[in-house]
This record gives structure tokens, C-alpha cells and sequence, in this order.
């Protein structure tokens, strides 16, 4: 392995410009693979948050008694889809609103036109499911009528899943550009080492011989490329905290970076040099 | 330890060997000679497995080649070694990387490699020039290399095609005499040469070929 090993960073050395030049493209595409990972990764916790926060309110039916909301809220528990029910009475209701609108107002009115509500709360894994879960509340006995904000949940439920698949797609179409850059390098170092591998397929040398050099290469590239994209991170972050440019783009503050990204990255990069080095040595053939 | 059965190879449909049959026993030193494009080429290509045979049986050592994967023929080559007319040496190595190299690919010790590789330039007479680069030596002096370089790993077989070919008489000599010193160590040698004057005086066999057949 030494002796692959110390190969290997010869080739690289000898071929330092074409090296240094594949290092930097896939260090540009691991950089915005990261940046749009940590974009994903924000918009989920950004939508969970989003879709949590609307609540499904349930209008009860004015007659109902106190033993039977009781009795409706074990029911709406025992759905298992909400992750905290809120009873909000009448009264509680119209204090409330007296205390956002001018309360002569509310008095001009004469009688409380609010209902007895409860405030239910979804679970992250109902939120798919939610409009069953609706007509199922509405046809309980003492629930005069159910209102949760459809558009809202919809529209981000669309935003998400658009920018899923266009992460996913830039994602997809980088890290073929990753496999593609390196092995066309590997191919070129190859094609350089063409005669030296006639010689060795003739002393004797098995397919994994030949090819370990060269994996070895690519994994070096991926490596190399992946630790630069961590670089450029660093220094786009520093630059936001030194320019204070989070002051005008205050959301830039609530932005999380999963550190297991950064875990990831060389793996990811040492992976994807090997998979293409094994692609562009090929089927080692000695007839 | 080489038996061809009425081998038969085609280029283009065009036949290069005939139904050859032959035996070359374990041990033994024998040269195969005839006109250029006789066939003496391919038929040690046919027992190094670079080339395959399109009719009948090629057995080599343990290995039957009319039958032999791509995955065996690594180890088929450190059975059976080559020495090229053309030496086929790595030019921007010293003498000693390239006579390590075989076994470096088998991974052993780079001391015992320094053992081995010291050993066998004694006996080609170029201890001496262990740390030159091999570009900068004599013909004569690139073909010993090879020949280190085919015996470094104690093969059972040594295939040697025209490998007097680019050198001079006095050479020319040498090389066959360092041929026969390893042919008495039990190696079996096979030497494809058109020089008569190579054998001429010797008691070895002698296989003519002629128009892809043999005629001895």
C-alpha cells in the first residue's frame, strides 16, 4: 500500500497543474452542493415550524357542556395527530379580542358572537394527512365547524417539494460533474502511463495492482476538493460576520449548519473520487 | 511442461499456425527458428496468454490456455516470463527499480527485494551499474537487464523472443550463454531466434516453423 501510495502522490506531482485545476472544479461543485444541502436542510426546519405553528381550530357547538368538550377532547387525543390541544372558551375569546380591538367596539355588538374553540396542533408526521383528519373532527358529535389554513399549509407544502427536487436535481447533475471531472483526470494520468502498464500487465501485475494507484489518486482529488469547498465555507461565513451582514439580512441569523455536512463532505468526496477513478481505469485486459 | 495439440491461430482468416503440435519438456532449453512471419512470435504469445488460441490445446504448467480467464493470467506471468527483442524496460527507472518490479507486484520485502535483485545482477555482470538509469546503458547491457528482470522471480518457464535481435555478435553470444546458465538451474528456456549461428553448434532442439507449420 506504501508503495501505491507514494505512486500515486508522484503522479499527482507530475501532473500538478491538471491536478490542481480538477481540485478547484470539484471544490466549486462541493461548495454548492453544501450551500444547497444547508438550504434544504434550513427550509425543512423553516416549513416544520411554519406548519406547527397553524394551528387546526375546531368551532364548537354552543350548547356543549363541560363534561362533553371533555369528553370531545379524549376523542380528538386519542387521534394521535396533534402534538398539544388548547381549549379556548367564549369568554377567554372575547377578552382576547377586546384586548387586540377598541373594546367600545366589541361592546357596540351587545352579546359575545364567538365560539367555544379548541386550538389543536399537528405533529411534523400529520401534516401530510391533515385534510382526513379535518373531515374526520367534523363529523364528531358537539363540533359545529373546523377551520385550519389550507392555503397556507398547501403552498408551503408546494414550495418545499419544488425546491426539493431542484436541490435534488442541482445535486444530482453537480456530483456527475464531480465523477465526470476526475475521471477525466485519471483518464488523462491513464493514458500518460499507458507503456508503464503494458509493462506491468507482462510482469505479472493483477488488475488491482494496476488500478490501486490510480483509485488512490482519484480519493486524493476527492479529498483535496472536498477539504477546499470546506475552505470557501469558512470564509463566506467569516465574511458575513465580518461585513455585519447579517444586520441587513436579519434571517441570516436563524440559519442552521448541521455539522454532520461537514463530517460528510470528505466522505463524500473520497467516495466519489474512487467510484470514477474505477470507472475511468476500466476493465483491466491482458489478451 | 508446454504441450500444443493441433493448434490453430487466424489473423483476419488468415492462418499464422497450422495444427502445431509439439512438447517442450520440464528443464529443458529449445529454440523455435524460421523466417520472419513464420509464426515464432505468436506462438510464444500463445503460451504467455496474450494471445488466444482459436483451435486446439495449449497446456502450460497446470494451466490449460484454451480455457484460461483474464483473472488468471497474472498469475499464469509469474510462471512464465517474457524477455522482448525490444526489452520493454521502464527507461526512467535505475537498473535496480527495474529489475525489483516483479517482485515488488508479488509485495515483498524491499529487503529481501535488495537481496534477490543484488543476487541476480551478479550473475549478468552488472552489479555495477545497479543505480543507472537504464536509458543511459548499451543494448547488450538492456537485454541482461531484461533478463534479470524475467529471472528475478525463479519462473519455471522464460520465453525469449529474438532477443539477440538488436545486438551484435559478441552480445549476442552472451546472451545466449546467460540462457543456457539459467537453463541448468532447471529453468525451462524457449528461444524464438531467425539467427541460425545461435544454435547452430549446440546439441538443443530446434523447432522450424514455415508458413505456420512445423517442420523439425
Amino acid at each position: 500500500m506504501k508503495r501505491h501510495i507514494q505512486s500515486a502522490i508522484k503522479d499527482i506531482w507530475n501532473n500538478r497543474w491538471s491536478t490542481f485545476l480538477s481540485v478547484l472544479t470539484v471544490a466549486v461543485c462541493f461548495f454548492i452542493i453544501t450551500g444547497i444541502s444547508i438550504l434544504l436542510y434550513n427550509l425543512e426546519i423553516f416549513t416544520k415550524k411554519l406548519t406547527t405553528k397553524a394551528a387546526v381550530v375546531i368551532f364548537l357547538k354552543d350548547s356543549i357542556t363541560e363534561e362533553q368538550t371533555n369528553y370531545l377532547m379524549d376523542q380528538i387525543k386519542k387521534m394521535g395527530v396533534f402534538s398539544k390541544l388548547q381549549y379556548i372558551s367564549k369568554d377567554m375569546a372575547l377578552k382576547e379580542m377586546k384586548d387586540i380591538m377598541e373594546p367600545s367596539l366589541v361592546e357596540l355588538i351587545g352579546y359575545n358572537p364567538l365560539y367555544n374553540t379548541i386550538e389543536a396542533y399537528l405533529k411534523d408526521e400529520a401534516l401530510t394527512t391533515v385534510e382526513d383528519t379535518v373531515n374526520k373532527i367534523k363529523s364528531l358529535q358537539f363540533v359545529d365547524d373546523v377551520y385550519y389554513p389550507a392555503n397556507i399549509i398547501t403552498g408551503l407544502k408546494i414550495i418545499r417539494v419544488t425546491l426539493w427536487n431542484f436541490g435534488i436535481g442541482i445535486f444530482i447533475l453537480l456530483t456527475v460533474s464531480v465523477l465526470f471531472i476526475v475521471y477525466s483526470t485519471i483518464r488523462s494520468f491513464y493514458w500518460k502511463k499507458t507503456e508503464e502498464i503494458e509493462i506491468l500487465k507482462l510482469l505479472g501485475a493483477t488488475p488491482s495492482y494496476i488500478r490501486l494507484p490510480f483509485l488512490i489518486e482519484g480519493a486524493i482529488i476527492g479529498l483535496i476538493g472536498s477539504m477546499f469547498s470546506k475552505l470557501f465555507i469558512f470564509i463566506v461565513f467569516l465574511l458575513l460576520q465580518t461585513r455585519h451582514i447579517y444586520e441587513f439580512i436579519p434571517v441570516l441569523t436563524q440559519i442552521v449548519i448541521p455539522l454532520e455536512i461537514f463530517y460528510m463532505l470528505p466522505i463524500f468526496g473520497i467516495l466519489s473520487g474512487v467510484v470514477s477513478s474505477f470507472l475511468s481505469v476500466g476493465k483491466i485486459k491482458y489478451q | 511442461m508446454i504441450t500444443f495439440s493441433g493448434v490453430y491461430k487466424y489473423y483476419n482468416e488468415i492462418p499464422v499456425l497450422q495444427g502445431i503440435s509439439f512438447h517442450i519438456d520440464k528443464g529443458e532449453l529449445a529454440f523455435i527458428t524460421g523466417p520472419s512471419g513464420a509464426g515464432k512470435t505468436t506462438l510464444l504469445k500463445l503460451i504467455f496468454g496474450s494471445e488466444v488460441a482459436d483451435e486446439g490445446e495449449i497446456k502450460v504448467g497446470d494451466f490449460e490456455l484454451s480455457r484460461i480467464k483474464n483473472s488468471e493470467i497474472p498469475r499464469l506471468r509469474r510462471f512464465v516470463t517474457f524477455v522482448f527483442q525490444d526489452f520493454r524496460l521502464r527507461q526512467d527507472l535505475t537498473v535496480f527499480d527495474n529489475v525489483a518490479l516483479p517482485l515488488r507486484i508479488l509485495g515483498e520485502k524491499e529487503k529481501e527485494i535488495k537481496l534477490k535483485v543484488m543476487d541476480v545482477l551478479r550473475d549478468v555482470a552488472l552489479r555495477h551499474k545497479v543505480d543507472s538509469l537504464v536509458r543511459t546503458l548499451s543494448g547488450g547491457e538492456q537485454q541482461k537487464i531484461a533478463i534479470a528482470r524475467a529471472v528475478v522471480t525463479n519462473p519455471q518457464i522464460i520465453l525469449a523472443d529474438e532477443p539477440t535481435g538488436n545486438l551484435d555478435p559478441e552480445a549476442s553470444q552472451e546472451i545466449i550463454n546467460l540462457f543456457k546458465k539459467i537453463n541448468t538451474r532447471g529453468c525451462t528456456v524457449l528461444i524464438a531466434t531467425h539467427d541460425p549461428t545461435l544454435f547452430q553448434s549446440s546439441s538443443y532442439r530446434v523447432l522450424k516453423l514455415k508458413d505456420g507449420k512445423i517442420s523439425q
